[in-house]
């Protein structure tokens, strides 16, 4: 199922449109997001969703993550994941979720979405703020970050079905995705340049100083995949294993963003002054990265925060509690 | 291009039920091992050790049941290895046979030495040495000089191989050596299976830079080899070591060597730690978290009967590195030399040890040729 959703979605996400103006959603990309199903495939059924576990939902975020896609996907199946289980509609078009006071903070496309998740206080609200109340701004990856400067009325509130702390994690490991499929795309993209690239009368790729680069960056990609993996899998077993789902994102923000700091880096050096150009296609993939990164905690915010939880084991338990993380099979997805 | 996925591991109650067994068996049998003894990894060396472990069957776990092993799932193997590592139980004397040379003879050996060894492995009483590297040959393995001459009736041997690990307790030692000449550079190699108790072998200590003795050199003056100490295909030598070496990279000897000091570091912190502290064991513990499922996939593929070279290299340079930070991790959370003694002592052990994690089973430089290769590039 999820290998299916990937080729549908490597369909749809055919890659970065130079023209597209990166701070807007393009309504005819989302229009075909949508026709496949993306945004509503978290989403429990019985309220028009798709139902998927987070593995395949997640699918298509990962490959526009790795493709550049300028749009706010994964927020928004992470909205209609928490309409539905609030017992409320989904929603057509693009959404964003805000924790906490939405005052202020910065939203994803906020001038081209249909509706604000606001959670917060055990209440969960839909905003439908109009062009007057954003203030707009763009991120280092020219994508639109907006902000609310006045934060009109709910339309609707319903009791918050899971814990802002839940809400919280799933934000983060969007990112965490994004940063590992955009590190992955970095990586195949490096290793095409230097294996087509010659100088000295050779491809880089045979220069031990590229080979040894690159293969850090693989291990480190490799490691960013798997951070990513966990994560999802965790937050499929949410409701059995809510802790571990929160103690995988924390692992997944910190080694995600680890790996995309290095990629990006060890990227642009083996690219050279090409990679920097404003016409390759490498800068569409590192600046998100680098945006990523940032967003929904940086890695710095997460490691003191699994560190805390280490620091509140008692001595000797932590052993135990890494084995006790594992996957098991009797393990019911959500 | 081809980049090593890793499916993630779902283990089931058995498994969980092996982990909890070893570990309990563990926490009784060390009580008494102090943190820096247990931090010796696995160089600590202790035969009655590995013989206990054989009686409980956790040697030899993947061996059929007709060559004395269990005939269980590399996953179980390697919960089992996980727990010894973690626990830093002294498992060096049955270690290199049960890692590598027990699937090296169960791969290539004869029907007779399958019989004759492989229980032995499994019981924990027979020990073995690595025969690869030598004085003038390193990473660079296929220059070996080590020789064995077909004779009337067997090989004559003659070479020295170094840095040989408890050689000087080792009842075999898997001696790569050339037997022929070759156009190619890989060519002309073959393994011999040799008993270290025949005449004509010395055994001469070298000391590491702590002062401990676990290596050794070994010189072979015309050594006196039957017929079938012949392992394997003669000419297939280079073949044989590769795959050898590939057992010596996969598992979790490959990121676990200085567990017993993050251990003995929270022993001293006693849940009181500022940000740095936290911040420190938060990225470090990402870090081993993602290595531990990563290295549990790789069992898995090894139980579906795969051979995931360029994935364990992966584990390998990731896991090297993350050893060999993690006493650096230590020290900027703690100032090693303010602390008890015994937190110091395991201080000390780990970073004495800690050049030879990306040495040891493949310099890190090798390794990354053979992932850049893996890779596609080139």
């Amino acid at each position: 199922m999820e290998e299916m959703i990937r080729d549908t979605a490597e369909k749809v996400f055919a890659g970065p449109d130079e023209a597209a103006n990166a701070a807007r959603i393009d309504p005819a990309l989302w229009q075909q997001a949508n026709d496949a199903g993306f945004a509503i495939a978290l989403a429990a059924e019985d309220q028009g969703g798709l139902g998927l576990s987070g593995v395949e939902a997640f699918a298509p975020v990962r490959v526009a993550a790795a493709r550049g896609v300028a749009l706010p996907l994964g927020e928004t199946v992470l909205a209609n994941w928490l309409l539905s289980a609030a017992g409320l509609d989904v929603e057509e078009e693009a959404c964003g979720v805000l924790c906490g006071d939405p005052a202020g903070q910065p939203v994803p496309f906020g001038r081209d979405l249909a509706a604000v998740v606001v959670v917060g206080e055990g209440r969960l609200s839909v905003l439908r703020p109009t062009a007057e109340d954003w203030v707009r701004a763009e991120n280092m990856a020219g994508e639109a970050r907006d902000s609310l400067a006045t934060v009109p009325a709910a339309e609707t509130e319903a009791t918050l079905p899971v814990t802002q702390e839940m809400v919280e994690g799933a934000l983060a490991m969007l990112r965490a995705v994004q940063c590992a499929a955009a590190t992955r795309a970095a990586l195949e993209m490096s290793l095409e340049y230097c294996n087509t690239r010659e100088q000295f009368g050779r491809s880089l790729s045979q220069f031990q100083a590229i080979q040894t680069q690159l293969a850090v960056m693989a291990a480190e990609s490799c490691s960013a995949t798997m951070a990513a993996d966990m994560v999802l899998a965790a937050f499929d077993e949410r409701d059995t294993v809510p802790e571990r789902f929160l103690t995988a994102v924390a692992v997944a923000r910190v080694r995600t963003s680890e790996a995309a700091t290095r990629a990006a880096a060890t990227a642009h050096q083996v690219h050279g002054a090409i990679g920097f150009s404003g016409e390759y296609a490498l800068h569409p993939l590192t600046r998100r990265m680098w945006c990523w990164r940032d967003e929904a905690g940086t890695e710095e915010v997460w490691a003191e925060r699994l560190g805390q939880s280490l620091l509140s084991k008692p001595v000797g338990d932590f052993w135990p509690w890494l084995t006790d993380q594992d996957f098991k099979t009797s393990a019911e997805a959500v | 291009m081809n980049i090593p996925d890793y499916p993630i591991l779902r283990t089931d109650d058995e498994h969980t039920g092996l982990r909890h067994e070893v570990r309990s068996f563990l926490d009784g049998a060390l009580t008494n091992l102090p943190a820096s003894e247990r931090a010796r990894s696995w160089i600590g060396f202790d035969a009655d050790f590995s013989a206990e472990l054989g009686k409980r069957g956790w040697l030899g776990m993947t061996l059929p049941k007709e060559y004395g092993g269990q005939g269980r799932s590399p996953i179980e193997r390697h919960i089992v290895v996980e727990e010894l590592l973690a626990a830093g139980a002294p498992v060096a004397a049955h270690w290199i046979a049960d890692r590598q040379s027990a699937p090296v003879i169960l791969n290539y050996g004869t029907e007779a030495q399958r019989h004759e060894i492989l229980p032995r492995i499994a019981a924990g009483t027979c020990f073995f040495g690595i025969g690869m590297s030598e004085p003038g040959s390193g990473s660079d393995l296929a220059s070996a000089r080590t020789r064995a001459e077909k004779i009337q009736g067997g090989f004559l041997l003659n070479g020295t191989k170094l840095w040989t690990t408890y050689a000087h307790k080792a009842d075999y030692m898997i001696v790569f050596c050339r037997t022929g000449a070759s156009e190619s550079r890989h060519g002309g190699f073959s393994q011999m299976l040799v008993d270290m108790s025949l005449p004509g072998i010395r055994v001469s200590p070298v000391l590491d830079i702590a002062g401990e003795h676990h290596f050794n050199e070994v010189s072979f003056t015309d050594v006196e080899l039957p017929e079938d100490a012949l392992l394997g295909e003669e000419g297939q030598g280079w073949a044989q070591v590769m795959s050898e070496l590939a057992f010596e990279r996969s598992g979790p000897d490959r990121f676990l060597s200085s567990f017993v000091l993050i251990g003995e570091l929270l022993r001293c912190l006693e849940g009181q730690g500022g940000q740095i502290a936290a911040s420190e064991l938060g990225r470090m513990t990402a870090r081993l978290m993602v290595l531990r499922q990563m290295s549990l996939s790789v069992a898995g593929r090894l139980a579906q009967k795969e051979d995931p070279v360029l994935a364990s290299s992966v584990i390998k340079d990731l896991g090297a590195t993350l050893e060999q930070d993690i006493p650096e991790i230590a020290r900027r959370i703690l100032a090693p030399v303010a602390q008890d003694p015994a937190y110091a002592a395991t201080f000390q052990r780990i970073v004495l040890s800690a050049p030879s994690f990306s040495l040891r089973g493949g310099t890190r430089e090798i390794l990354r040729g053979i992932i850049a290769r893996g890779l596609g590039l080139r």
